[in-house]
């Protein structure tokens, strides 16, 4: 309402501090009434958030929704988020320190050191659907802590109104100065797990009976155990992928021929040739470019997050511990990896929740090898144009082979890496499993939604620039020439292409694909736009962009008269775009988590240079066959 | 049979002990002697007491914030394969550690 009002810096802020999995999320939000995602994955918000308190009066009050931390000493860069917001100036007038209600014993020490830290605190007890109500008592944890306490159950809305009202009361509180929480021995600790434990019996006075911790072990026993937990693993990640490509591919055949269509009737419109290309073949292509993976990346962010909000995803993280630990990684490089097969900007984020430096350091090295879902419509039009005219299988099959491939690319990155890095590190997996609880519809849709949306903003402009700067690049300067062929090839792009001629020559390509490729640098999918572009496509009468493109490919022929695109051509252009970084929304973000240009400028030119020559390699081998 | 387990444990806790506790080792091949196991050696048979962790400081220190302090009952849910995480309940609540973790973990027996 009042945009100046959301810099001024004197407003009330109210921060959400918790253990992780305690229900920060959750409760924000309830209290912002946004939303945002919420998972079952300790360490799934790497990152703060703000939000405005939704009320009907008061004055505005500001919620931030921090990673969690397991006490004022962090360990992860994760955690580092928070204590930076906790300690900084000027700091937040109020804390709500959340308790997951069956884990209080252990999650009470956070609270305890919050408190001691001198950190106006409210504690809300957080899951409390779990149980019922009257079979608590929180009278002694209020004369314990001497803090309000609040009993909430976001399932139920419960408590989410008696809370706002306390917040409310204390936003007149100005921020007190926190101190240094005391570095506790040894002792502390164990001290105060005993007094939690004390305190717990007396809230639980009555006793209760937690059937979710019942479930829990009976399903760990199944899907944690040695055989029967891997198999379960390898088929839930078969699934995973299989549902991607197959549930993916009709949406995508449909965004595909929407656009295709839509460039098609823009075409024959009867307005000036110039402006008409711009739209058609400008614009329209480079948006379709962007929205055509749209379904793929949504379909695995959905998998993703209802693995994670089932409570699934921290014990895979488990299973696959051992094995990447061999290759210098942690269980906890999973979830980053995973994700880097959707995108690797979400993924780069997702690895700050790993404690040991080197694994981070490792992780981000290698997520950019993930065969991301900007590489599917190069695959996709690349595969298909190999398999031409065959059973749909076989680049299915093909299509699997490059993703396990990427797989253990990355994985021989950074073996090489870890041992060519010869730093001390702690290495541990110190990972909670939490309980097993039934995804909500409602919360796995959203955080799957938010994801896409957020790539479609981070990536989408990038490339959709850049795919405009290369419509201008292929049209002009000879915009009133008559023969688009003989506009394209006078264009400054051709000019560009030309000089990097001899470079992609030797990997069987000619000025057209070496155009194409430099705007992939971009980002991997406008490879597909440009070479429609370059191709001139969107004047043929086709129903879709890919079916245009394919008769174009399988006719093209070189300055000598030979195929452009053979069997040889064609897998020298998949091996350089499994291995080559050519993202640079990833670069921007890389150098943001590294912390500097150097390793982001290393990923950037040594796995271009090894795509470089691989592919190389690969095409002076194949051709001859 | 109490030395061959000494013996797959020590390594062990070269990587996780902390560097001044030289007598560390040493420690923990008096307690295995006198039937005081390490967590990484036990079975998935009984709930057992917590006598001290013996780790590096940032490992120690993260153990104690989730709770797992001497004096609390921890017990194994589930063991993968030789070398894999270890699945430990302790308050009610599963969390996976590494054998190198839990060999830092010393139980008493009662």
């Amino acid at each position: 309402m009042h945009p100046a009002q959301n810099i001024l810096m004197d407003q009330c802020r109210v921060a959400l501090v918790g253990s992780p999995n305690s229900g920060k999320t959750t409760l924000y939000n309830k209290l912002t009434q946004s939303n945002h995602k919420t998972v079952n994955y300790p360490g799934s918000t790497v990152d703060y958030h703000m939000g405005k308190i939704a009320k009907t009066h008061g004055p505005d009050v500001t919620l931030i929704d921090t990673p969690g931390i397991y006490s004022l000493s962090p360990k992860s860069s994760d955690e580092e988020v928070t204590l930076k917001l906790l300690y900084q100036d000027p700091a937040p007038n109020l804390v709500i320190a959340t308790v997951e209600i069956s884990q209080m014993a252990r999650q009470l020490l956070l609270v305890r050191q919050l408190i001691e830290a001198n950190f106006a605190v409210i504690l809300a007890v957080t899951m409390s659907d779990q149980i019922q109500a009257q079979d608590v008592s929180l009278e002694p944890l209020r004369e314990a802590l001497g803090v309000p306490v609040v009993l909430l159950s976001s399932k139920t809305n419960q408590g989410v109104s008696n809370l706002l009202e306390l917040v409310l009361k204390r936003t007149t509180l100005l921020p007190t100065a926190p101190r240094r929480a005391a570095t506790w021995e040894e002792k502390d600790f164990e001290t105060y797990v005993a007094l939690n434990k004390e305190i717990v019996a007396q809230v639980f006075a009555k006793g209760i009976e937690n059937k979710l911790a019942k479930t829990t072990l009976k399903l760990d026993r199944v899907l944690l155990h040695p055989i029967l937990g891997s198999m379960i693993f390898c088929i839930s990640m078969f699934l995973l992928f299989a549902s991607v490509f197959w549930a993916a591919t009709p949406l995508m055949d449909l965004v595909d021929a929407f656009f295709g269509y839509t460039a098609n009737s823009i075409m024959s419109l009867e307005i000036n040739p110039l402006l008409r290309d711009f739209l058609g073949n400008g614009i329209v292509a480079s948006i379709g470019a962007v929205m055509v993976f749209v379904p793929q990346i949504l379909i695995l962010f959905l998998g993703m997050s209802l693995l994670e909000s089932s409570g699934y995803l921290a014990r895979a993280c488990t299973l696959v511990d051992h094995i990447l630990s061999r290759f210098g990684l942690n269980g906890r490089s999973f979830v980053p990896m995973l994700s880097g097969y959707a995108c690797a900007i979400p993924a780069m984020m997702a690895a700050r929740s790993m404690p040991s430096k080197k694994e981070k350091f490792l992780t981000l090295m290698i997520l950019p090898l993930m065969s991301c879902s900007a590489r599917l419509p190069v695959y996709a039009l690349l595969l298909s144009f190999l398999f031409l005219g065959q059973p749909a299988y076989k680049p299915a099959l093909a299509l699997g082979g490059i993703y396990i491939l990427s797989l253990l690319l990355g994985l021989l990155a950074s073996w090489l890496l870890s041992i060519m890095l010869k730093t001390q590190h702690t290495s541990f997996l110190i990972q909670e499993l939490p309980y097993y609880r039934m995804p909500q519809a409602r919360a796995v849709l959203g955080q799957a939604l938010s994801k896409t949306w957020s790539y479609v903003t981070k990536a989408g402009p990038v490339i959709f620039l850049f795919a405009v700067v290369f419509w201008i690049a292929t049209t002009f300067p000879n915009t009133q020439e008559e023969d688009p062929v003989l506009q394209l090839q006078s264009s400054y792009a051709a000019k560009t292409g030309k000089i990097f001629e001899p470079l992609v020559q030797p990997m069987g390509g000619d000025w057209r694909t070496g155009t194409a490729m430099i705007a992939a640098f971009a980002a991997r999918e406008v490879f597909v736009s440009a070479l429609a572009l370059v191709f001139q496509i969107a004047d043929e009468d086709e129903a879709s962009i890919q079916k245009g493109l394919l008769s174009k490919m399988e006719t093209a022929t070189n300055a000598k008269g030979e195929k452009l695109f053979t069997f040889a051509s064609v897998m020298a252009l998949i091996v350089f775009f499994m291995i080559a970084l050519q993202c640079m929304t990833t670069v921007g973000v890389a150098v943001k988590e590294f912390g500097g240009w150097t390793w982001p400028l290393v990923q950037l030119f040594v796995y271009t240079g090894v795509a470089y020559f691989l592919s190389v390699g690969m095409f002076q081998l194949l051709k001859h066959i | 049979m109490a030395i061959a387990q000494i013996v797959r444990s020590l390594p062990l806790c070269k990587t996780h002990l902390r560097p001044s506790s030289i007598l560390a080792p040493l420690m923990i091949l008096i307690l295995n002697i006198m039937d005081m196991p390490t967590l990484n050696l036990i079975g998935q048979d009984r709930p057992r007491l917590i006598q001290t962790v013996l780790a590096k400081p940032v490992i120690t220190e993260r153990l104690f914030e989730m709770g797992i302090v001497p004096g609390e009952m921890i017990e194994v849910v589930m063991k993968s394969f030789v070398g894999g995480p270890v699945i430990i309940k302790i308050h009610g609540t599963h969390i996976a550690l590494r054998t190198e973790e839990a060999a830092c973990i010393l139980l008493k027996t009662f």
